[in-house]
């Protein structure tokens, strides 16, 4: 059926002279997300500013899927490719039309494009042949060139017919990897799974650090975050997952520190872990699921306080968000149904209870400058485990188990 | 290590694993088989059997009752619960208490129009008589009950259950699951009347994959297991002989393990705990339950946690919890054990066995107390 994919890029237009690094980027996503899904050769081109992958067996349902994911396709047309003789044309424009069963929508139009130039119709003729002849064959259907719900897009090749008429939308953005390297404080919650999706749509290679509360939180909490993991790493190109023991530096910190800023400090070691790790995989900036206000270690203060702290910068994609747009998007993206799986919550055990909104910055120096977190976060790094998630968004066994 | 999970699984005694080493290698053939390896295998598996009906009663009629190895104890309750194939009309006793692989089984009789009942259980989780008594109708069919609770350890008075239960209703089908008791409390189907009985290996230290079912003579059971009419056709399936060879030694040492050993070990545990850690509460008393097990919880302190800061020293008890997050839970077991809801998610169950010393009970109770110190701050003021 589908051996051709006809892919359609985003923002890379938009390029200058970069732009060459942006297709080779998006190429080379493409190729390892189709050999991930479809076992036969096939053959990535960029044509004119679209990338076509060809391959001598259909592509099936789950290739369409996980090229919905990647960052920076807009859209994408699975296509049937004819040999060019005009007689074979419309029976197979038949098909494609049947293919859809009941679900055929009911106004459409024809779009021709000519690459060859010399073929014996031009495009409007062979619309307009095609067109008349959907008509004759198909009961329920009329023809609208303004705002038609189905396009039957041909395309008259050198040496082939392309049709088609499925369109899928893409991600859009830009491609993995163009955007840098950020570290990504990934929690069992609704927001940093979409922060992730969203940064990763903006061509933010990514590598994730969940901070394991053990034993104050158990396994399932890291089965939790592993589910959300597989997800995550389909909108990534391979990406890793550091479960950093913290469980007893939150301890330390819960026990030596004024009640209120129990909560405030544990994001500022977090912080400070997560800068550690980035430092270790030359990532350039963190990321994390904080929307203004939303509670109080996100009210303007603190945000501000975290800032001028860490040595990299934070990225926060859902400052202005809203929660219900939040948890909007996660359904979008299929994190939702994993977010809401209950889970025990170290910082909620921790919660001090009134949390410190205006935080004084002189005990908050003084506290910070008088320890020796500086060694246990270290250690936190160097025990972390590290698991390697595919673009399958499967775990990749490490060599060494 | 020092492993306080006895009721969960036991560790094998070296005397057991040599034994299934031994049988793993030797009973290849199928004991089934009608040449001379496979006659020796029934040989052996008829002379267990025998050892095992011995084992429940001290009257030698006991002899003509049936016994069958199953993979499991869960098998045998379902065995014996849906084998009986009660029908609409009829009723069915149980305490909310117990074990799944009863309560859900039981419950499963609903769709076929029995009624079932639960009985209550009094402050030490003992059934209560009176009701017990009033409620024996013509139409109670079924009876079941644990032993010895799972979860708290409360010691059910089985003559005396069984007597108010037979005088009442003579054809009542009384099944006791004596998967917690076996190897150390006396049972004595044939005196006491119990009709069905639920043992397990890997509480007495036999391999996981092994139990055994003991059915009084001529009780109609209908088999889960259709085939080859292996067991009296109480279960078809080949036998797994080295499992039961193993079986059988793990019961005949739990059967020289000496009680006094556990009732010491468990006032010792008891004293030491509330002396240190006055926190701590211990809803059931000794008096009434198995000196194996000890329930207790220190209030407000989730028992995830303080298992884990356990398990993070190698010592492991069980929380007695299947559900993992704390979130809303309670549990109707507890619940059925007059636990209140606000415990529930603090119960902690620790299980004394073959392997456990003194020396051990000391350092986990050093080790307690020390993790409870330093929980402290968890505790709202």
């Amino acid at each position: 059926m589908y051996k051709v994919l006809m892919i359609n890029v985003d923002e890379l237009w938009l390029k200058g002279k970069n732009r060459p690094q942006y297709f080779r980027a998006i190429k080379n996503h493409i190729e390892t997300v189709v050999a991930a899904f479809h076992p036969y050769k096939f053959k990535v081109k960029n044509e004119s500013q679209r990338m076509i992958v060809r391959s001598d067996e259909p592509f099936k349902e789950k290739v369409f899927q996980a090229l919905q994911r990647v960052p920076g396709i807009h859209s994408f047309s699975p296509t049937r490719d004819i040999e060019l003789d005009y007689e074979l044309l419309y029976p197979s424009i038949k098909e494609e039309l049947t293919s859809w069963g009941d679900k055929l929508p009911r106004t459409f139009k024809v779009n021709t494009k000519r690459t060859l130039k010399t073929f014996e119709k031009n495009s409007m003729e062979v619309s307009r042949e095609m067109g008349h002849l959907i008509l004759k064959d198909f009961d329920n259907i009329k023809v609208d060139v303004k705002t038609p719900e189905l396009f039957v897009e041909l395309r008259i090749l050198p040496d082939k017919f392309f049709i088609s008429t499925h369109k899928y939308m893409g991600v859009g953005g830009l491609p993995v990897g163009t955007n840098g390297h950020l570290v990504t404080l990934l929690s069992g919650g609704f927001d940093s799974p979409v922060a992730s999706y969203m940064m990763s749509k903006r061509g933010c290679r990514q590598t994730f650090a969940f901070f394991y509360a053990y034993p104050f939180v158990g396994e399932e909490v890291k089965d939790k975050i592993i589910k959300l993991m597989e997800v995550l790493a389909t909108y990534q190109k391979e990406t890793s997952l550091y479960i950093v023991p913290f469980g007893n530096i939150q301890k330390k910190i819960a026990k030596s520190c004024k009640e209120d800023y129990r909560t405030m400090l544990f994001r500022k070691y977090m912080v400070d872990c997560a800068n550690i790790l980035a430092g270790r995989i030359g990532a350039k900036a963190l990321l994390t699921g904080d929307a203004l206000g939303q509670v109080s270690s996100q009210t303007i203060g603190n945000i501000a306080l975290v800032d001028s702290i860490t040595s990299r910068p934070v990225l926060r994609p859902l400052i202005g968000f809203n929660k219900m747009e939040t948890i909007i998007k996660s359904k979008e993206i299929g994190t939702h149904d994993i977010s809401i799986i209950p889970h025990d919550d170290a910082c909620s055990l921790f919660a001090p209870k009134h949390p410190v909104i205006h935080p004084d910055n002189k005990y908050w120096l003084e506290y910070c400058t008088n320890n020796e977190y500086a060694k246990d976060l270290q250690d936190a790094i160097e025990k972390a485990e590290k698991i390697m998630f595919s673009v399958r968004g499967e775990l990749i066994p490490s060599k060494n188990s | 290590m020092i492993y306080l999970d006895h009721a969960a699984s036991s560790p094998l005694r070296t005397e057991t694993i040599d034994e299934m080493q031994q049988s793993l290698q030797y009973d290849f053939a199928n004991p089934s088989a009608i040449h001379k390896l496979g006659k020796y295998q029934q040989a052996s598996l008829l002379k267990i059997k025998i050892e095992f009906l011995k084992s429940l009663s001290d009257d030698r009629s006991v002899l003509n009752d049936s016994f069958i190895f199953t993979s499991s104890a869960t098998e045998s309750n379902t065995t014996l619960i849906q084998g009986l194939q009660l029908v609409a009309g009829d009723v069915a006793l149980y305490s909310e208490g117990d074990h799944p692989s009863l309560v859900q089984n039981i419950k499963t009789l609903i769709n076929k129009g029995v009624s079932i009942k639960a009985a209550p259980l009094n402050k030490q989780g003992l059934v209560d008589l009176i009701w017990l008594e009033e409620n024996m109708s013509k139409n109670v069919k079924l009876c079941t009950l644990s032993h010895v609770n799972n979860h708290n350890g409360s010691i059910q008075n089985l003559e005396e259950i069984s007597k108010i239960i037979k005088n009442n209703n003579v054809d009542c089908h009384f099944h006791v699951d004596a998967v917690q008791s076996y190897g150390w409390l006396d049972i004595e189907v044939t005196t006491w009347n119990i009709d069905s009985v639920t043992i397990s290996g890997h509480k007495i230290s036999a391999p996981k994959g092994i139990a055994g079912l003991y059915i009084k003579k001529d009780l109609k059971v209908q088999p889960l297991l259709i085939g080859g009419g292996h067991q009296d056709g109480l279960r078809s399936s080949s036998e797994a002989t080295s499992l039961v060879k193993s079986f059988n030694v793990a019961r005949a040492e739990a059967f020289k393990d000496d009680l006094a050993k556990y009732i010491e070990m468990n006032i010792h545990l008891r004293r030491r705990l509330k002396k240190e850690c006055p926190r701590t509460v211990f809803p059931f008393d000794l008096d009434y339950t198995s000196p194996k097990i000890l329930t207790f919880y220190v209030k407000d302190i989730s028992s995830d946690i303080l298992l884990r800061h356990l398990e993070e020293n190698e010592i492991y008890i069980s929380s007695s919890s299947a559900c993992s997050s704390k979130l809303k839970g309670a549990s109707p077991v507890f619940l059925a054990l007059n636990i209140e809801e606000e415990n529930h998610k603090s119960i902690l169950r620790l299980s004394l066995g073959w392997t456990n010393t003194i020396d051990e009970l000391n350092k986990f109770c050093d080790l307690f107390n020390e993790i409870i110190l330093d929980l402290e701050f968890l505790l709202k003021k």
